[in-house]
């Protein structure tokens, strides 16, 4: 959707056509689908946060523009917002296992030599939730919505150079916390002892 | 500038490939947008039938001034009466 469209779009929309609320949505659920997904780690959550998310945009839509930010930074910034509270009301609940929720493509899209098991997929998003919530924002934005990290920095309101440098640093941590626990590809792992000859 | 490392590159690929997008259920991305997009049914009400309100004041008018006309009657009877 060229920009040019949007602007028309979200014109309408913040003057209640449905129909152009409608056409953001469609371009918008997956993605906010997904990020809340991976920070929520379960589907139930996930569809009931996405549905929050985009009912409060709904409802706030006509005090939009005046925030300078692009639709899908003020949206990010909402699940963002509703993710937080989320952890904060269940912080005593116990997590949900993640076998039932590691998506299917994992297991029959990939090839094999890059197919990874349901426990490493388990380890690996255990691991990213233990990090701080802006890295875990920046690991999924990243990699499963591939934006830019100018994109990610208009979302979490830092500068490209800032988030640039949280990730190297994110992703050594990660690295490093994986490293420790031995959960990482059989083949990465032989560099890593290679390289620490 | 930050130079990475082979095997920072290679786990930077293994995130890539760990971590990709999933797809919402259908069903649940259809309902949501109908809850959205649908506005919500709006009952109005009933205009009222202006004959039947013309009826209704002509009969409301009818009772008044025929308990009127009743009451001077009874009070006129009750004067030559009792005269």
């Amino acid at each position: 959707m060229p920009e040019n469209n949007e602007e028309a779009i979200l014109a309408g929309a913040s003057q209640g056509d449905v129909e152009a609320f409608g056409q953001l949505y469609e371009r918008y659920v997956g993605r906010i689908y997904n990020y809340i997904y991976y920070r929520t780690g379960n589907a139930f959550d996930a569809e009931d946060l996405t549905a929050r998310v985009f009912f409060r945009a709904h409802n706030h839509i006509g005090h939009f523009r005046n925030m300078g930010v692009p639709f899908s930074a003020w949206l990010y910034r909402i699940a963002h917002n509703l993710v937080a509270n989320w952890h904060r009301d269940n912080s005593r609940r116990h997590e949900v296992p993640l076998e039932d929720n590691i998506p299917l493509h994992h297991k029959v899209d990939l090839p094999e030599t890059l197919l990874i098991s349901n426990q490493e997929m388990e380890h690996l998003l255990e691991k990213i939730r233990k990090l701080s919530e802006d890295r875990q924002q920046l690991i999924i934005l990243k990699f499963v919505e591939g934006l830019s990290n100018a994109e990610i920095g208009v979302i979490m309101g830092k500068s490209e150079g800032a988030v640039k440098s949280l990730y190297h640093r994110t992703l050594l941590t990660l690295r490093d916390d994986l490293e420790i626990t031995d959960e990482h590809p059989p083949e990465y792992s032989e560099k890593r002892r290679e390289e620490n000859k | 500038m930050t130079v990475k490392s082979d095997t920072l590159i290679e786990f930077e690929n293994h995130l890539q490939t760990s971590l990709r997008p999933v797809n919402p259920d259908a069903r649940f991305v259809t309902h949501l947008r109908d809850r959205l997009v649908i506005p919500p049914v709006t009952v109005y009400e009933e205009e009222p039938d202006p004959e039947r309100v013309l009826a209704a004041i002509g009969l409301a008018l009818l009772v008044l001034f025929g308990g009127l006309i009743t009451g001077l009657g009874l009070l006129t009877l009750k004067r030559a009466i009792f005269k």
